[in-house]
């Protein structure tokens, strides 16, 4: 794909966007009541949704830990969620490694050391597909994990950032970084997801996908570490929305 | 963990032999419990819906067409929690799909050209080589149970897949039958697969039946069921599932006809292990008359989805 | 028969907040109180890794965490409470937190040597040892070999019984006891489960209803984690040294006598109609729950009265808009 029609002269990217426009986010909370918490979270036309069960008995014997919870990820892509039906078993590599990284994040940022010897089991649900799976699996996992109560260090707040590369030759435009990138874009970008734990913008997962010139790089986590501060205030609006909307209907109860 | 201590166990069977049975939830024999459905939520398929219990069951269908050289569906069965090999998915795939075929084979063979005259034709008129490639369409239906289920998703998944393919619009085709398929891009284009009124719009039913929808307009369903003595519950929960004779999955469509029973190994078996004659013809019996108020509400959030 | 609601019913799968957002510099952050203001905010609500105070004056309780050097930082999404000089956040939703003294239902989920595991809707499962249950011959009689090989005659995987939290291990867990006769195996009746923070503490947990319709009395019983036992009202049997008739006795009896038919998987008689009432009671409590309204004796007596009168009109059943209908009813007395 030309570079100007990811990243026109006017500065509009494939769906009208500029380089610092995140896509339209909706965030839900408490959409399964039946389960210990849920989320969904939709941006643009990706869609995931988020169950948590426990912490609770682990289901195995050989997942309890004697000193702190054990984090357990469940991903599934729904068949129907990309343009092109696939369907992808459990054992699907990037499933695999997706699962892989986020429990990691979560095992970091849960504090596990409050629940030991029992086990939660995060479950998300890709709906539908369109570029930025693995921070939206981050950040609806954060969101239903404060619904459920669990106690945490801080939100973790994920983002998307690709490069759009510069002309290259002598008197080189240098590149751009474009925000939160749809499926067209991570197919011909390099894209780097990132999350931030807490305030202070400390990095709990970092993700570089497909190469990037090295001066690139730090232009990009800045963006990145900047962007996923306002995405953790954005969900930090809706927690508070959604905690004040309980409070009051507790109230009637009482 | 068993589910149901015997104390539990026995007050449950008791109360479900009573003539009328208790059920836990005061509901009446044919009743069904609440569900909220909602149709065309899914922008990248073509036909799709959801459907939950306040259980927490929910279920989602989505359907996507693609070309193929014959007209034939396939249907996938995801369980939040689950293994994609588990027995529970791929028996319940196999379910489904038996539940559905015929009403979707006649539906589907009407589209594409593949047995259309037009092609035929074509071949005998002095072995012309510009007939067109035969083609059909594949329907891909694939349903995700989300929550764990707290009761069998049989009932639910087979609810959410007729919907599904009720809501179901198949690319209009707009080339000439000898040439190679071309559609019509504009989604309000698209045709119904099942029409949504009888004899209105859509695929024309193969056979034409008089004013009314009939038999071939809308997929069968199947429905569970738990016989405790006498009396045939329909959606049972997990419990009631437990303290039964035996528990049937029936498909049955619109007229009543009964079109497929299986026995799931859910129940306990009556005394004497296995249950008598009477119980499986009495189960029929049940379902079919009860397939009419069935369909009628299935029909309503047809109408109320438009 | 299949009444199929429309969406507009169902909790929405279309979310609630929607963000167009970009990185401009002077986007809105809405800043969060000043830290220490806590005296002015008695009920304020807070978010995971939001700072409350540094002021030495507090100590830190759950739901929240030391950042160094000197800030307590809550770490769930919650209410501020301040007892004495302990500062705490209860978060908004949890599963159950056992608490010593509390009286909760729980299943056996496993069988050991000398004990048994108890499914409590926790994070762990409860414990309930050998030496905290009644055994037949009375209170101080010592515990046997026999006992222990007989294990499964008292509980078994499965059994469904009322307890009282004895005590807490390090971990948070509880250890269970039955030893008076106002616990042990329940029978007769049926379970509903609901979110534990509709069932609060409080001074009475068993609720007596007497039944509509002509029906017998209604015993239900109020697990502080949210298992709620309906059932024909229970006697207390015990057996007489002299043998012969088995007599009823009040539980407030001290020298407390227990026989094997505490273990008795029997069920009594229960009539249609108290069996109906029982089913109507477990409604109640069910859409009580979903409401939103904390289950408590009094809201439980007059939800129970409302449907009975409902069910007199004409409307069984308290599923969808019934139900509604009876909350609004209940709240409006």
């Amino acid at each position: 794909m030309p570079r100007e029609e990811l990243l026109s002269p006017e500065g509009l990217r494939l769906d009208g966007r500029r380089w610092n426009n995140l896509r339209t986010l909706k965030l839900s909370l408490r959409t399964h009541p039946t389960s210990s918490g849920s989320a969904l979270l939709t941006s643009g036309h990706t869609s995931i949704l988020c169950l948590i069960h426990g912490p609770s008995e682990p289901s195995l014997r050989s997942k309890q830990q004697h000193d702190r919870c054990t984090i357990t990820v469940d991903l599934t892509y729904a068949p129907f969620s990309g343009t092109d039906r696939k369907r992808r078993n459990r054992t699907d590599k990037r499933i695999s490694e997706l699962r892989s990284v986020i429990q990691r994040t979560f095992s970091r940022a849960v504090m596990t050391h409050l629940h030991p010897r029992s086990e939660i089991t995060i479950t998300l649900l890709v709906l539908s597909q369109d570029g930025g799976v693995l921070a939206g699996c981050i950040n609806a996992a954060t969101l239903a994990l404060i619904d459920a109560g669990v106690p945490m260090w801080g939100y973790v707040a994920a983002v998307t950032v690709g490069w759009v590369p510069g002309q290259g030759g002598e008197g080189e435009e240098e590149g751009t970084p474009v925000l939160d990138v749809n499926n067209a874009e991570e197919g011909e970008l390099g894209v780097l997801t990132l999350a931030t734990m807490g305030d202070k913008g400390r990095v709990i997962l970092g993700m570089l996908e497909s190469r990037v010139r090295l001066e690139a790089v730090e232009g990009l986590m800045a963006v990145a570490v900047d962007s996923a501060g306002k995405v953790k205030d954005m969900m930090d609006e809706e927690v508070r929305r959604h905690g004040e909307a309980i409070a009051r209907a507790a109230g009637v109860g009482s | 963990m068993p589910l149901l201590s015997p104390p539990e166990y026995s007050y449950l069977r008791t109360s479900l032999l009573s003539e009328p049975p208790i059920r836990p939830d005061l509901r009446s024999l044919t009743a069904f419990r609440p569900l909220a459905a909602e149709l065309t939520l899914l922008p990248t398929t073509h036909g799709s819906s959801r459907l939950f219990l306040p259980d927490g069951s929910e279920c989602i269908v989505g359907i996507k067409p693609e070309l193929s050289a014959h007209p034939s569906f396939e249907v996938s069965i995801e369980i939040a929690g689950l293994r994609d090999d588990d027995p529970m998915a791929v028996l319940l795939a196999g379910m489904v799909a038996d539940t559905i075929r015929a009403q979707v084979h006649e539906r589907l063979r009407t589209s594409g050209n593949w047995s259309s005259g037009a092609a035929e034709g074509m071949e005998t008129a002095g072995g012309a080589q510009t007939r067109g490639r035969p083609w059909g369409w594949k329907l891909y239906i694939d349903v995700v149970v989300v929550s764990p289920p707290a009761s069998h998703p049989g009932g639910l998944v087979s609810l959410a897949v007729h919907l599904a393919l009720r809501d179901l619009r198949l690319p209009k085709l707009v080339s000439a039958p000898e040439e190679d398929p071309v559609f019509d891009d504009d989604y309000e284009a698209c045709e119904w697969l099942f029409p949504r009124e009888a004899g209105a719009g859509g695929i024309p039913a193969v056979r034409e039946g008089g004013k009314g929808m009939n038999k071939a307009d809308t997929p069968a369903v199947t429905v569970l069921v738990a016989a405790v003595g006498d009396n045939v519950l329909f959606d049972p929960t997990r419990e009631e599932m437990v303290v039964a004779d035996c528990v049937a999955a029936v498909s049955v469509t619109r007229d009543g006809s009964v079109g497929g029973l299986r026995m799931l190994e859910t129940g306990s078996g009556g005394e004497n292990g296995g249950v008598g004659r009477k119980v499986v013809n009495r189960i029929v019996k049940e379902v079919g008359v009860a397939a009419g108020g069935l369909f009628e509400s299935l029909d309503q959030i047809v109408r109320t989805s438009i | 028969m299949l009444s199929i609601s429309l969406p507009s019913a169902a909790p929405p799968l279309p979310p609630s907040s929607h963000h167009r957002a970009s990185s401009d510099p002077d986007g809105d952050i809405t800043m969060s109180a000043s830290a220490d203001d806590l005296d002015h905010l008695p009920t304020t609500l807070v978010t995971p890794g939001e700072p409350l105070t540094t002021s030495p004056q507090w100590m830190r309780g759950h739901g929240t965490y030391l950042t160094p050097p000197s800030t307590i930082t809550s770490s769930v999404l919650g209410h501020i409470t301040k007892t004495n000089k302990l500062l705490s956040v209860t978060p908004l939703h949890s599963r159950y937190t056992p608490e010593i003294g509390d009286l909760v239902i729980g299943r056996i989920s496993e069988v050991q040597a000398k004990r048994w595991k108890v499914d409590i809707g926790s994070h762990q499962h409860a414990a309930l040892l050998l030496s905290s249950i009644n055994l037949p011959g009375g209170i101080l009689r010592k515990r046997t070999s026999t006992d222990e090989l007989q294990i499964r005659t008292f509980f078994s995987e499965g059994d469904l019984l009322v307890a009282e939290v004895q005590s807490l291990f390090q971990d948070g867990s509880a250890s269970l006891h039955t030893r008076s006769l106002k616990y042990g195996k329940l029978r007769n009746g049926m379970l509903v489960v609901v979110p534990s923070a509709m069932v609060p503490r409080s001074k009475n947990h068993t609720v007596v209803l007497k039944g509509g319709a002509g029906a017998g009395e209604v015993e239900v019983v109020l697990g502080v984690n949210g298992f709620v036992w309906i059932a024909k009202k229970r006697v207390v049997e015990v057996k007489k040294p002299e043998g012969g008739v088995q007599g009823m006795v009040s539980i407030t009896r001290l020298e407390e006598e227990a026989s094997m038919a505490l273990y008795s998987n029997e069920n009594d008689e229960v009539d249609e109609a108290t069996r109906k009432e029982i089913a109507r009671v477990a409604g109640v409590v069910r859409v009580l729950a979903r409401e939103g309204v904390r289950v408590e004796e009094e809201v439980l007596k007059i939800g129970y009265k409302i449907a009975v009168e409902m069910a007199e009109e004409g409307d069984e059943g308290l599923e969808g808009e019934r139900g509604r209908r009876m909350v609004e009813r209940v709240l409006g007395s």
